[in-house]
C-alpha cells in the first residue's frame, strides 16, 4: 500500500473524512463511557451540550480557545518557515511573567497606557525567550526542537523560583503565586456580566493580522519561500538566516501573547499551573489548522470544545474525568489522518 | 532472482564483504567508478547517476531502463553500456539527444506529444531524420554570427575559493566577460564549475582575489547585489535553486526581485503586478501551463526553464550566468534558449555559458576557457581548438606548460 497526493480534491473528498473521523471519535467515547458505567447515547448529548449547550458553555469554550489561538498561531508561524518551535510553553510563561511584573501596580503610567505597554512588554519577552533557540541555531547550528523543548523545563524552574521567592504574594498565605494584577492591568470582559474577556478579541485579531501578512507582506513571502525550499531562496537572495530570527521574534510574541491574556484576563495572578499545556496543545492545534492563521481558529474551537464538553460530560455521567484527556487524544490523532486522507489516497500495489 | 548476500534483511550483522566483491568486480569489468563509503548525499549528480547504474547491473538485471541518463554522465557509460549490451543485456535508452541515440542504439522509437510518431533502425536513419520525426518539422539550430566583444563587463582578478569536501574550488582563476561576448566554460563535472557560478552568481565570496564589476572592485557580495547589478543567474538545478516547487508561476517569477519597487512598496507585496509580470513572461516566452496561479512543480522542465528565462532576461540583465542551461531539456527547448542567449549577446550582454556538454560549448562560445581541478586555462578563440584537444585540457593536460610558459 502506498499514498498517492490527489491533485484536485472534491469536496467530498475534503468533507468525508474528517466527518468519518469525528463520529468514530464519539463512538469511541460513548463505547468507553459505557464501559465506565454511564449510558452510551447520553454521552453525546452531554458532550455536545457541556461545549455548547448553554452560554455559559460556549462562554467558557471561547476562552479556553483563547490561549490555543495564541500559541497556535505561534506554531504555525514558525512551522510554515520550518523553524521548529516546541517551546511556546516556555514562551506563554514569560509573557505571563512579564505581565504579573509590570501589572501589580508597579509603574506610576496613567491607567489608559498599562494595557497597551504590558503586551508590548509582554510580546518582547515571549520574542526574547525565542531568539535565543533561533541565534543558537543560524550561528551555530544547533538544532531548534532539542533547545526550544528544554527552554521549557528551565523557564517553568525559574518561574517556580521566582513564585518562591521575589514574586511571591506577602498575603498570599504562603502559596507559591504571585499577588494580583491591579484593575487597570486587567483585560476588561467583552460584554459585562459575562466571563469571556478582551483576550479573545486580541486572539481572533492577531490570527486575522497574521493571515494578512502571510499573505501580503514580503516578510509572509520570504517565510513561506524559507519554508518550502531553504536552497532556493538563498540562491534568489532571500537572507534565509534572518528571515529565520524574524519568524522565531514573531512566534516568540505570539506565544507571549497566550500567558498575557491569561493573566490579565482570566486568572489575575501568575501560578505554575497557568497553562495545562497550552504551549503543546498548541502543536496540535496549528496542525490540525494545516498551519493556515484563520483555521488556527477553527482547530483551537475544536479542541477547546473537546476540553470542555468531556470534561463536563465526565463530570454529569458520573465517568473519570480522564475519558476526556481520551476523547481528546482519539479526536487529534482521527483528525489528522482525516486530514491526510483528504490530501492523499491511499492506493493497493 | 538471484540474491545477494547483502540482501539478507534479517541478518544481525551487515554481510558487506561479499556485496564489496561483487561491487568491485563490476566497477573493474565496466570501468564505472564510484566510491564506497561516502554518504551518497554528499556525492555530484554524475556520480550517483553511476552508482544507480552500478546498483541495477550488481542485481543481474536482464533489461535496463535509462531515463535521460547521460545528462550528467561521461562518455565512459556508453563503453560500459556496450560492454552489457555484448553480455546479452537489453537496454531501452531514453534520451533527448540524438547524438547519443545514434551513437549507443539498434533501434529508435520517437514519441511525441505521447503518441508513437515512428520507429526505425539506426543504420537506417540520421540526426536530422529524426529530430524532423520529433519535432514534426525540420528543427533549426539558431545560427551564430561573429561577435564583436566591447568592455569587460565583469572580471575575475585572481579569484580563489576554499574546497568543498572532495570537489575543489577555484584556484587564483582570472576571467574577463566582455560585453557582447559568449565565453564558454568547458570541463567535465566537479571541477570547479560550481564555486565559479557561486562567485559570479553573488553566493560565494573569494577567499583571495578579487571580483570586479565593471570598474569597481565590490565589496559587499551577496545574491541579491549580483541581481541588482546586472547579473542574470539560469542556476544548474533549476528544480532545486532555481525554483521553489510549491509556490505558483507568479511568485516564482519574482522570486530574485520581490523587493524592487515593481512588486513591493514598504514591506507589503503588489501582487496585482507581480500577477501582470508573469503573465507578461508566460505569453512572451511561451511558458505552456494553465495559468499564472499553478504550482511550478507541475510543469515540464523545458516549461520551468524558460520562466527561469524570463523572470532573468526581463530585466534586461549586462551579464548573463547560464549554468546548465539546457540540460534535460528537448531539442526544440534547447533551441529555444540558445537563441535567447545569442540574442543577448547580440544586444550586448555577456554570458558566461557552464556547460558539460562540448558540442553546446563549441557552438555557442566566442572564446572558451577549460576548467580542471579548480584552475583555469588560457583563452581559446572560437575554431582555435579541436574537440579533442580541449578534450586534453578537460583531463588537466596543458596546466603545468602553461604554468611554467607563464613563468
Amino acid at each position: 500500500m502506498r499514498l498517492e497526493p490527489i491533485k484536485n480534491p472534491t469536496l467530498a473528498r475534503k468533507l468525508v473524512p474528517p466527518a468519518i473521523a469525528l463520529t468514530t471519535t464519539i463512538v469511541i467515547a460513548s463505547l468507553l463511557a459505557t464501559v465506565a458505567g454511564a449510558d452510551s447515547f447520553s454521552v453525546i448529548g452531554l458532550i455536545l451540550k457541556g461545549a455548547f449547550g448553554s452560554k455559559f458553555a460556549i462562554l467558557e469554550t471561547l476562552n479556553r480557545a483563547t490561549p490555543l489561538i495564541f500559541t497556535g498561531l505561534a506554531v504555525a508561524v514558525a512551522f510554515r518557515a520550518k523553524f521548529w518551535n516546541i517551546g511556546a510553553e516556555a514562551q506563554l510563561y514569560a509573557g505571563a511573567l512579564m505581565t504579573v511584573m509590570l501589572g501589580t501596580g508597579v509603574l506610576p503610567w496613567p491607567s489608559f497606557a498599562i494595557l497597551p505597554l504590558i503586551i508590548i512588554a509582554s510580546i518582547l519577552a515571549g520574542a526574547i525567550v525565542l531568539l535565543v533557540p533561533a541565534l543558537l541555531k543560524t550561528r551555530l547550528g544547533v538544532d531548534e526542537v532539542v533547545t526550544t523543548l528544554l527552554f521549557n523545563f528551565i523557564f517553568l524552574l525559574f518561574i517556580s523560583m521566582l513564585l518562591e521567592g521575589v514574586l511571591k504574594d506577602p498575603m498570599g498565605m504562603g502559596w507559591p503565586k504571585s499577588a494580583r494584577l491591579i484593575p487597570e492591568a486587567r483585560l476588561p470582559r467583552i460584554v459585562d456580566g459575562l466571563r469571556l474577556h478582551w483576550g479573545f478579541g486580541l486572539a481572533i485579531f492577531s490570527a486575522i493580522c497574521i493571515w494578512i501578512i502571510q499573505t501580503r507582506s514580503t516578510l509572509g513571502y520570504e517565510m513561506r519561500a524559507v519554508g518550502l525550499n531553504k536552497d532556493a531562496a538563498a540562491f534568489a537572495g532571500i537572507p534565509v538566516n534572518v528571515v529565520i530570527v524574524k519568524t522565531a521574534l514573531l512566534s516568540g510574541g505570539l506565544a507571549a501573547l497566550a500567558g498575557f491574556s491569561e493573566v490579565a484576563g482570566l486568572k489575575g495572578s501568575l501560578t505554575l499551573d497557568l497553562s495545562p499545556g497550552f504551549g503543546y496543545t498548541g502543536i496540535i492545534v496549528a496542525m490540525l489548522a494545516l498551519l493556515h492563521p484563520l483555521g488556527v481558529i477553527v482547530a483551537a474551537l475544536f479542541v477547546a470544545g473537546i476540553f470542555v464538553g468531556a470534561d463536563s460530560m465526565s463530570r454529569a455521567a458520573d465517568v473519570p474525568t480522564y475519558l476526556a484527556d481520551i476523547m481528546l487524544a482519539t479526536a487529534l490523532l482521527l483528525m489528522v489522518l482525516a486530514i491526510m486522507l483528504t490530501r492523499f489516497r491511499v492506493v493497493r500495489d | 532472482m538471484h540474491r545477494s548476500p547483502r540482501e539478507r534483511l534479517t541478518a544481525l550483522r551487515w554481510q558487506t564483504a561479499a556485496g564489496r566483491d561483487k561491487l568491485n568486480r563490476i566497477m573493474d569489468e565496466t570501468g564505472l567508478r564510484a566510491p564506497l563509503d561516502v554518504t551518497v548525499g554528499r556525492l555530484s549528480v554524475g556520480e550517483r547517476q553511476r552508482i544507480e547504474i552500478l546498483k541495477a547491473l550488481y542485481r543481474d538485471v536482464r533489461i535496463l531502463v535509462l531515463d535521460e541518463p547521460t545528462a550528467v554522465c561521461d562518455d565512459d557509460l556508453f563503453a560500459t553500456l556496450r560492454l552489457a549490451i555484448a553480455e546479452g543485456l537489453s537496454i531501452i535508452f531514453i534520451s533527448h539527444k540524438l547524438h547519443e541515440v545514434m551513437a549507443i542504439a539498434d533501434r529508435v522509437v520517437v514519441l511525441r506529444r505521447g503518441k508513437m510518431a515512428g520507429g526505425v533502425d539506426t543504420k537506417d536513419t540520421d540526426k536530422n531524420a529524426l529530430a524532423v520525426m520529433m519535432m514534426g518539422t525540420e528543427a533549426t539550430p539558431p545560427e551564430v554570427s561573429p561577435a564583436k566583444p566591447g568592455a569587460p563587463l565583469l572580471a575575475l582578478s585572481k579569484v580563489t575559493t576554499p574546497d568543498v569536501g572532495s570537489v575543489p574550488g577555484l584556484k587564483s582563476v582570472s576571467l574577463a566577460l566582455k560585453a557582447g561576448q559568449i565565453v564558454g566554460l568547458a570541463g567535465v563535472s566537479g571541477n570547479g564549475q560550481a564555486a565559479m557560478a557561486d562567485v559570479v552568481g553573488g553566493l560565494l565570496n573569494p577567499n583571495d582575489g578579487q571580483v570586479v564589476l565593471g570598474s569597481e572592485t565590490v565589496q559587499k557580495w551577496t545574491p541579491r547585489i549580483a541581481v541588482q547589478s546586472g547579473i542574470a543567474r539560469i542556476p544548474e538545478d533549476r528544480q532545486k535553486t532555481g525554483t521553489i516547487a510549491d509556490f505558483d508561476l507568479i511568485e516564482n517569477a519574482i522570486l530574485e526581485r520581490y523587493k524592487s519597487p515593481a512588486f513591493s512598496k514598504g514591506g507589503w507585496m503588489n501582487w496585482r503586478k507581480s500577477r501582470a509580470f508573469a503573465d507578461g513572461i508566460i505569453d512572451k516566452y511561451d511558458v505552456r501551463c494553465p495559468g499564472s496561479d499553478t504550482p511550478i512543480r507541475l510543469l515540464s522542465g523545458g516549461n520551468m526553464q524558460k520562466l527561469i528565462l524570463g523572470r532573468v532576461l526581463e530585466a534586461d540583465p549586462q551579464i548573463i550566468l547560464a549554468n546548465q542551461p539546457v540540460r534535460g531539456l528537448d531539442i526544440g527547448a534547447v533551441n529555444y534558449v540558445h537563441s535567447q542567449l545569442l540574442a543577448a549577446r547580440k544586444r550586448g550582454a555577456s554570458v558566461l555559458l557552464i556547460s558539460e556538454d562540448l558540442d553546446e560549448i563549441i557552438r555557442l562560445s566566442d572564446v572558451i576557457h577549460v576548467i580542471a581541478d579548480g584552475r583555469l586555462s588560457p583563452e581559446f578563440k572560437r575554431g582555435e581548438m579541436t574537440p579533442a584537444q580541449l578534450g586534453l585540457w578537460m583531463a588537466g593536460q596543458g596546466f603545468e606548460m602553461d604554468v611554467a610558459h607563464a613563468s
